[in-house]
């Protein structure tokens, strides 16, 4: 049989795809342009959708929604992402109590799996392109300590990009199956991975082809950005007038990629030479000095593998090896730092980059059937159970169970002569039913009327592979059974998904309106937010007082509008309003522009720094 | 409360296996139907076969039935079964055959969970050897003198508790809990030699095993108060 699995890494700031081919060669498949990398970036502008490099190119224009980082609002409630919104320099709103970026030139939202899907189908067209057929399956890649909401939100971006995603598999996993760990060599293996933007640390248990994870640690906050930006602000503090640029979006972005391009350079050179003549700044960057500036990141990380040894009762000398993962481990002090701290070898001969996706290829072999000397033993990492009387959960399937697995148990009914029960399929490791989540709900019914406590009832929860989960009620004496399939990450069976469906067919045209008013309100308060801004910070030499009076004064129209129920009426005065302040827009820019350019103009005075 | 809610039963169900398992016929390939003797997997056809009803858990794993088990021969085990069973690699076979691999993978999993704990291990062993499919679930009551005892110790670790702060109780329970577990692991290797004895002596046997049950509850209601202890505020 010949089936084509890719592996996929979809990652905060970079996605690759890898496939196996039938000799043994793992190979990164480029995009036409011979690049491996794909910017997990996408660009939501009125001409159009970009992704990867072309949606990166847009940083810094206005007109655009420049999408990046996606992953960290990956199956999270809104409320969750509260503390990664900060970050986050694009609008996301709270959609059903879930996040949501508006797409204001084509009047939706995109959701993050939706967001995940436009970078997971570039990388798929990409394959195809590659190898010359279609490609419908793949295996994904996730940080460990991902929870199964956002695996399953993974896998909803698979589905939605037209993948079949057999298996969603831990990074650090695929980082030691890329370096061939499994077949030949066993031990307990230390994971190293830092990214741009996170750190991610696991311990993996490796024996005879088997691969268990023991424990995982990290700091979400923590990577190549935060060594960037500890330059940057080296920087400003030599010179005031950069300081007083820096204010400006676009200089702070050549400041970052400066300072990026240094911290490149110093993993050769000792000492590099800065210079920004438009800012009149010029500078000497010594690898000690930036030493000194990442310490406190390396200490940061440290700590985080330090527990993470705890947790599993592992003093650093037994772990057999260290691999290194994620671009940022390129950096020279932290490798000498990893070092240090286990004294064993590390593992950095395949490009940290690239060993993510690698690897993903690797299991994606594995499960097109080719392959039979290694296999992933995945665990269930949640406790599964069902809901009893007084409100208690029994549990059947404890946490960290090895799937597939099975469980059996009997239960019995409450009160005499009752003919239906209720199962209430329940995740999660707190005493009482309410505190856990809810999977699923199904009746049995057509019980024999007997005394309380004499049926037998049978409950069987059998788990696959994928970790989808069947529950079965069965009644001994009649052989009466029900039963429901649940994704347990989603909480959705398929008769739920049917309802669902189906309410919302009733619902169609009433939904239309609502969604149509609901995003026209969105889209005018946008614009109302953006003109106050700007209102309050023109004085009267860029927009004349009658200007300023009218634009006031649309502002009003649009708030009123917003308080109808007429989604159309509101869309027309925002346009209203839109054509009001192009002019300003444009105003705005002009200046901001020659602001820059007398900034270049400036004499170089404090540029002597060096 | 609820017309529809559903209660616990103290007893948990027994027949975990694949329902097309039926013990008479096992010995012959569902494919094939050529002659299987003891093997998993067909000799002739290489197809998988569902593990019959009378496989326990030691022989599901292809281990000797004993108290004491060495740690790398059971994982080797485990192994073993995971490789040949495990549905990834069955990933293309026929539907029937992912059948048997899920019901089979399943059982090596719980096997190895149950084997791979010594006191889950002691018992299911217990049941086993009395021929009743003992699980680890199964209510038995302690006598009245361990329950006393038992107690006593749960008002003493309370007020520990309050006083002295979790480690002091962990400790205190300990003291009570480690010399259990050291006569529970203490009796493995007698018990397996009875068992393995040309002349049994079926009364000496039945006596150990009544003692090990006896130590195996005591040490779950300790376990359930160490739980207590590790879980308060």
């Amino acid at each position: 049989m010949n089936r084509t699995v890719v592996g996929i890494d979809l990652g905060t700031t970079h996605s690759l795809v890898a496939y196996r081919h039938e000799d043994g060669r793992v190979e990164v498949l480029p995009d036409r342009e011979g690049r491996l990398l794909l910017p997990s970036v996408v660009a939501l502008s009125r001409d159009g959708v970009r992704v990867g490099w072309n949606a990166r190119e847009r940083v810094n224009d206005p007109e655009t929604t420049v999408i990046y980082a996606a992953k960290r609002l990956m199956g999270r409630s809104f409320e969750e992402t509260e503390s990664e919104r900060r970050h986050l320099t694009y609008p996301i709103v709270d959609r059903n109590g879930s996040p949501a970026v508006p797409d204001p030139f084509r009047n939706r939202f995109l959701t993050p799996p939706e967001i995940g899907a436009l970078v997971l189908r570039e990388l798929r067209s990409r394959a195809e392109e590659a190898l010359s057929r279609e490609v419908t399956e793949a295996v994904i890649t996730v940080p460990a300590y991902f929870n199964d909401a956002q695996r399953q939100a993974t896998k909803d971006a698979g589905s939605l990009a037209g993948l079949s995603v057999l298996r969603i598999i831990n990074e650090p996993t695929a980082a030691a199956l890329a370096y061939g760990l499994g077949s030949g060599k066993d031990g307990l293996f230390a994971v190293f991975d830092l990214g741009g933007g996170t750190f991610d640390f696991s311990l993996l248990d490796i024996r005879k082809g088997i691969f268990e994870v023991r424990a995982t640690n990290g700091d979400t906050h923590l990577g190549g950005e935060d060594f960037d930006r500890a330059i940057v602000t080296e920087w400003l503090g030599e010179s005031p007038k950069l300081l007083s640029l820096a204010e400006r979006s676009e200089v702070r972005d050549l400041l970052r990629k400066e300072a990026e391009r240094a911290k490149i350079a110093l993993s050769s050179r000792t000492e590099v030479e800065v210079a920004i003549p438009a800012a009149g700044f010029r500078t000497t960057l010594t690898r000690a000095r930036m030493n000194e500036l990442v310490e406190p990141f390396v200490e940061k990380a440290l700590s985080c593998v330090r527990s993470a040894l705890a947790d599993s009762g592992t003093p650093p000398s037994g772990v057999d090896g260290v691999i290194l993962v994620g671009g940022s481990t390129r950096f020279l002090r932290f490798k000498e730092a990893v070092a240090t701290f286990f004294g064993k070898p590390l593992f950095d001969t395949v490009d940290p980059d690239l060993v993510v996706a690698e690897g993903a290829a690797v299991q994606a072999d594995i499960l097109s059937g080719r392959r039979k000397d290694l296999l992933l033993l995945d665990v269930t990492p949640l406790s599964l159970g069902i809901e009893t009387i007084g409100g208690v959960t029994s549990t059947l399937i404890p946490r960290n169970t090895t799937v597939p697995a099975q469980a059996k148990e009997l239960f019995t009914t409450y009160v005499d002569g009752q003919t239906n029960v209720d199962i209430h399929v329940l995740q999660g490791e707190r005493e009482m039913a309410r505190d856990n989540r809810s999977l699923a709900r199904f009746t049995l019914s057509g019980i024999p009327p007997l005394p309380a406590g004499t049926p037998r009832i049978e409950v069987t929860f059998q788990i696959d592979a994928n970790g989808i989960l069947e529950v079965t009620a069965r009644e001994q004496t009649t052989g009466k059974m029900s039963n429901v399939v649940i994704h347990p990450s989603y909480g959705l069976g398929k008769d739920d998904v049917r309802t669902l469906l189906k309410e919302a067919f009733s619902h169609a045209q009433e939904d239309f309106a609502t969604r149509l008013l609901v995003d026209a309100r969105t889209e005018a308060q946008t614009v109302i937010n953006a003109t106050i801004r700007a209102l309050e910070r023109v004085g009267s030499d860029i927009l004349p007082d009658a200007d300023r009076e009218a634009i006031s004064r649309q502002v009003e129209a649009l708030k009123k509008a917003m308080e109808g129920t007429d989604g159309r009426k509101v869309r027309d005065e925002t346009r209203l309003l839109d054509n009001l302040t192009q002019p300003l827009a444009e105003r705005l820019m002009n200046q901001s522009i020659s602001n820059a350019l007398s900034g270049m103009a400036l004499p170089k005075e404090g540029g002597s720094h060096a | 409360m609820s017309e529809t809610g559903i209660a616990a039963k103290k007893m948990t169900s027994e027949n975990l296996l694949h329902p097309d398992s039926r013990g008479a016929s096992h010995s012959i390939c569902w494919n094939c139907e050529k002659s299987l003797g003891d093997e998993d997997v067909c000799p002739s056809c290489v197809r998988v076969q569902p593990f019959g009803e009378e496989r326990d858990y030691y022989s599901i794993l292809g281990l000797p039935v004993k108290l004491t088990l060495d740690p790398r021969l059971l994982v080797a085990a485990y192994h073993e079964k995971s490789r040949t069973f495990h549905p990834d690699h069955h990933v293309g076979d026929s539907e029937k055959e992912q059948e048997i691999t899920l019901a089979n993978s399943s059982l090596v999993n719980l096997a190895f969970r149950t084997l791979r704990d010594p006191f889950l291990r002691a018992h299911y062993f217990i049941g086993h050897v009395k021929g009743e499919a003992a699980r680890p679930n199964r209510k038995a009551t302690l006598p009245p003198g361990d329950l006393m005892e038992i107690m006593e110790l749960k008002e003493e670790l309370e007020s520990l508790l309050s006083a002295q702060g979790p480690q002091a109780a962990e400790q205190r329970l300990r003291s009570v809990m480690d010399p259990i577990e050291r006569e529970i692991f203490d009796s493995f290797g007698s018990i397996d030699h009875q068992l393995g004895a040309h002349e049994r002596d079926e009364a000496a046997l039945s006596r150990a095993l009544a003692t090990l049950a006896g130590r195996l509850e005591k040490r779950s209601y300790l376990q359930n108060l160490l739980r207590e202890i590790k879980e308060a505020p």
